[in-house]
């Protein structure tokens, strides 16, 4: 047995010695190539993902058994001409080129189908839509002869009615959402139309009277210009909105719904920029053309001079 | 050389060595551990190189060591119909007894004649050496069962086992070492055995081995130290030689297979030093294997495979848990550690020390088994795993005392002790480390590989490699499963087919296994030793399901 064993752990000892080194080298790209007269050549990869995965792939018009996302190995380096193929799918042709020791890689190549498929989502008749950023809902805006917009799942594919509270100083008639945001830290939505800013809540889901669900969008400020843009402030607390190139701060948080309060003009046609982990909002001035800031919610209270 | 095999009482060098070799397995594991952990974010292409290189080196390891496997559970295949006992009576006569192994052979199935044949170059291998061997019936047993929370069921069929063993059990002396601290419950147990039993056997004596003598921790090697005293003292009153009885140290829970005590004394008889030898049996844990979750059960089968391996090396192999030894060795050696947790092991390097290197192994292809541990719940059975792969794990504590020894030991070859503290602190080191670098580091630099080293051949290759790798290794993983089935034993419930099925799935969690209840243990008490703390000795929770 000692015999057996000596033996076979030289014979594994010397595979071992000989196959480590090999293995090294042929996972850095090297590979033994008769043809070259080192022999032995550092060779290139080419990397390759699609959407839809499972194309094929043709090297230099040679069809290649790997399907995508494919991995082209022991490639000497030079120039390649790739095709990806799949059915109902427009070919997709590239030339690339591979480098010793490298991977060219070429990912999320879309593949364009020969027909595109379109879905209808919904039956109601939209003028517009408007995704909300950092949720899985789109704003559907109501045409004129719709009675009210829907806020629309893509993931799911359900819609719920948004069920619009308007405060009295608001005018009645359609309401054209142009922008909306998420606060970072819920799931409330800031949304404006060219005069009025408004809230919706997107965890509070009601079934209205006919059993429908319902997200309702309150407008909290109807006597706007020209909205053009509506930021949250602290938490969601407050929000900073651009009317007509002046800057105003309103509370959205007071029952009340105080006026909103004027802070600065910015130059026209502009636009500004509110950093919530600062508290600082940034603009051009419109006399100095200079970028500006100014610290909308004070991280300290300020010293005065003392005189 | 006269070597005090302790920690304690050290003169100032041998302490400093003490202490700088205790750390050394921890060092070095966590080293590997999170050594390979900052190379694969500071720098993926060395660590990407060395991991192919340690996967390559763990593969034909892996594959070294199923062959070793296969050959050892087709030699303990081979030696299950043996009959142990009619060749104990027959090896008295040395000469006759090799021409009817050879003339048998003719006409035996094909086991049977590996197994004459084997038999016959042992004794002609003996008759060359011109070996002395003791009559067969000079030879006594002595069986020691350390006790300190077992009940009297758990206790119990190993006794069965023995009086049921072919070996004549007038000619086995028992002792019950009881600790002192046991309860009340385990002593009555205990006595209850001795009561019933007692006629059956040589003698069966308990033995209560006092709680908190000095120079003694609480450790089973120091109840087994006492009884094998008390043992001296009545073998020597009733004027039998220690040179004729070989020494058990069973778990309590150890059953015996019938020819367990046969082939022992066959493996004695035919030793030319048998008392420069300890004889390790193959551990099997089948006691309750079908009243244990899935997992215990490869845990459990994957130790026994390491002892078949183990078996088919043992210019290397120490003793592991229940094993036998000669008594005379025992004595000259000075018993069992008193203050160490790892007996099994630390017996045959104190002997190992004590002989100057004239000590050795000899394998026996025969089973005791044992008891998983269990317990009521599947996560308690999870807790108590880890506590006993941790002790097993803590038979690293020999590492820094062999090592002195080795240093001070001018008559043991270099090369000898070379090889024994490198298979040692080799062995101490992979058990700890290898899971981690197979199951989460291996995969580490193609996960956090930054933009420059995603655009090299590398990047792609390694994991392609490291897995065709692994593939392979599946080979390995299926012979493992196939002998485990096969080594499994009748199973009288509804559908065994299914499950063993069962069984065979739950292989492919080994990889969890392994890292969770194998290396992570070991990677705790190499720490735990490497930081100077001591682990107080834990019994494990033994239990059968009650039908």
């Amino acid at each position: 047995m000692l015999f057996l064993r000596k033996l076979v752990f030289y014979c594994f000892l010397i595979f071992y010695a000989i196959a480590c080194p090999l293995i090294i080298l042929y996972a850095f790209g090297y590979i033994f190539e008769p043809r070259n007269l080192s022999h032995v050549v550092k060779t290139g990869d080419i990397h390759l993902s699609t959407a839809p995965p499972g194309a094929s792939v043709y090297l230099n018009n040679k069809p290649l058994k790997e399907k995508t996302p494919a991995l082209i190995s022991q490639l000497l380096p030079g120039d390649y001409d790739i095709a990806i193929k799949t059915p109902e799918y427009s070919d997709y042709n590239i030339n690339l080129s591979v480098e010793a020791g490298s991977a060219t890689v070429r990912d999320n190549i879309i593949l364009i189908p020969e027909k595109w498929e379109y879905k209808v989502c919904g039956t109601r008749n939209f003028s517009g839509m408007i995704p909300i950023e950092g949720t899985d809902f789109f704003i559907m805006q109501k045409h004129e002869s719709s009675d009210r917009a829907e806020l629309y799942n893509y993931k799911t594919d359900e819609n719920c009615f948004l069920q619009e509270v308007q405060i009295p100083a608001q005018k009645k008639g359609t309401v054209l959402i142009v922008g909306v945001e998420l606060e970072r830290n819920s799931v409330k939505v800031l949304v404006w139309g060219k005069k009025c800013i408004g809230i919706i809540d997107l965890s509070k889901q009601e079934d209205d009277s006919n059993g429908k669900k319902t997200v309702t969008l309150d407008w909290i400020f109807a006597s706007g210009k020209d909205i053009k843009k509506a930021v949250w402030v602290y938490n969601g607390s407050h929000a900073l909105f651009l009317d007509d190139s002046s800057i105003y701060l309103i509370d959205v948080t007071s029952p009340d719904f105080r006026d909103p309060e004027f802070l600065f003009k910015i130059k026209e046609e502009s636009n500004f920029f509110y950093s919530e982990d600062t508290g600082t909002a940034y603009y051009v001035d419109p006399r100095t053309e200079s970028l500006m800031s100014v610290e909308i919610v004070s991280k300290a209270i300020k010293k005065t001079d003392k005189k | 050389m006269n070597f005090e095999f302790s920690r304690y009482n050290l003169k100032e060098r041998d302490a400093f060595l003490q202490r700088l070799f205790e750390i050394l397995p921890g060092l070095v594991s966590w080293s590997v551990i999170l050594g390979m952990l900052a190379l694969s974010f500071l720098k993926p292409i060395i660590a990407a190189v060395i991991i192919i290189a340690f996967d390559l080196y763990w593969f034909l390891k892996l594959i070294y060591l199923t062959i070793f496997l296969v050959i050892s559970y087709g030699r303990l295949s081979i030696e299950k119909n043996t009959n142990w006992m009619e060749r104990v009576g027959k090896v008295d006569n040395v000469d006759s007894f090799i021409a009817e192994l050879s003339s048998r052979a003719a006409s035996s199935s094909f086991k049977e004649k590996l197994s004459l044949l084997f038999a016959r170059k042992t004794l002609e291998k003996i008759k060359r050496q011109g070996a002395v061997l003791p009559p067969s019936e000079s030879v006594h047993h002595l069986v020691i069962i350390p006790i300190a929370t077992e009940t009297q069921d758990i206790v119990e069929p190993g006794i069965q086992s023995i009086k049921d063993s072919t070996f004549p059990s007038m000619r086995i002396l028992i002792v019950l070492a009881v600790e002192e601290r046991a309860s009340e419950e385990v002593k009555k147990g205990v006595y209850a055995i001795r009561d019933a039993y007692k006629k059956d056997f040589l003698d069966l004596i308990v033995n209560v081995h006092k709680d908190g003598l000095p120079g003694e921790a609480r450790v089973k090697g120091a109840n087994a130290t006492s009884a094998a005293k008390v043992a001296a003292a009545y073998l020597s009153s009733n004027g039998i030689s220690f040179e004729n009885v070989v020494v058990s140290c069973f778990d309590s829970d150890t059953v015996v297979h019938r020819e367990y005590f046969a082939c022992l004394t066959y493996s004695f008889i035919t030793c030319a030093e048998r008392t420069r030898a300890s004889f390790q049996p193959i551990p099997v844990y089948y006691n309750n294997i079908w009243d244990v979750p899935g997992f215990a059960r490869v845990l459990e089968t994957g130790s026994s495979f390491f002892q078949l391996i183990e078996a088919t090396n043992p210019e290397k192999m120490v003793t592991f848990s229940s094993h036998s030894m000669s008594f005379k060795a025992l004595v000259e050696a000075g018993y069992w550690p008193v203050d160490m947790i790892s007996d099994d092991s630390a017996i045959f390097w104190k002997s190992y020390m004590r002989f100057d290197g004239a000590y050795k192994v000899v394998p026996m292809y025969t089973t005791v088994s044992m008891d998983i541990v269990a317990a009521k719940t599947w996560w308690e059975t999870i807790v108590n795993e880890y506590k006993q792969k941790r002790r097993w794990a803590w038979g690293v504590e020999n590492f820094p005392i062999l090592m002195r020894g080795f240093l001070k030991n001018k008559k043991i070859s270099f090369y000898n002790k070379a090889r024994l503290a490198f298979k040692l602190f080799e062995g101490h080191i992979a058990w700890a480390t290898w899971a981690f670098l197979l199951t989460i580091i291996g995969w580490l630099p193609a996960i956090f590989a930054g933009r420059a080293f995603q655009h090299t051949v590398l990047y792609y290759n390694a994991p392609r490699i490291a897995g065709t790798i692994f593939n392979l290794a599946g080979f390995s993983l299926l012979i493992s499963i196939v002998l485990s089935i096969c080594l499994l034993p009748k199973q009288k419930v509804k559908h065994p087919f299914l499950q063993r099925i069962g069984f065979a799935f739950q292989w492919l969690l080994v990889p969890v296994i392994y890292l969770f209840l194998s290396a992570i243990p070991a990677l705790d008490a190499q720490t735990r030793l490497m930081l100077g703390k001591r682990m107080e000795f834990w019994v494990a929770e033994k239990g059968h399901k009650r039908v």
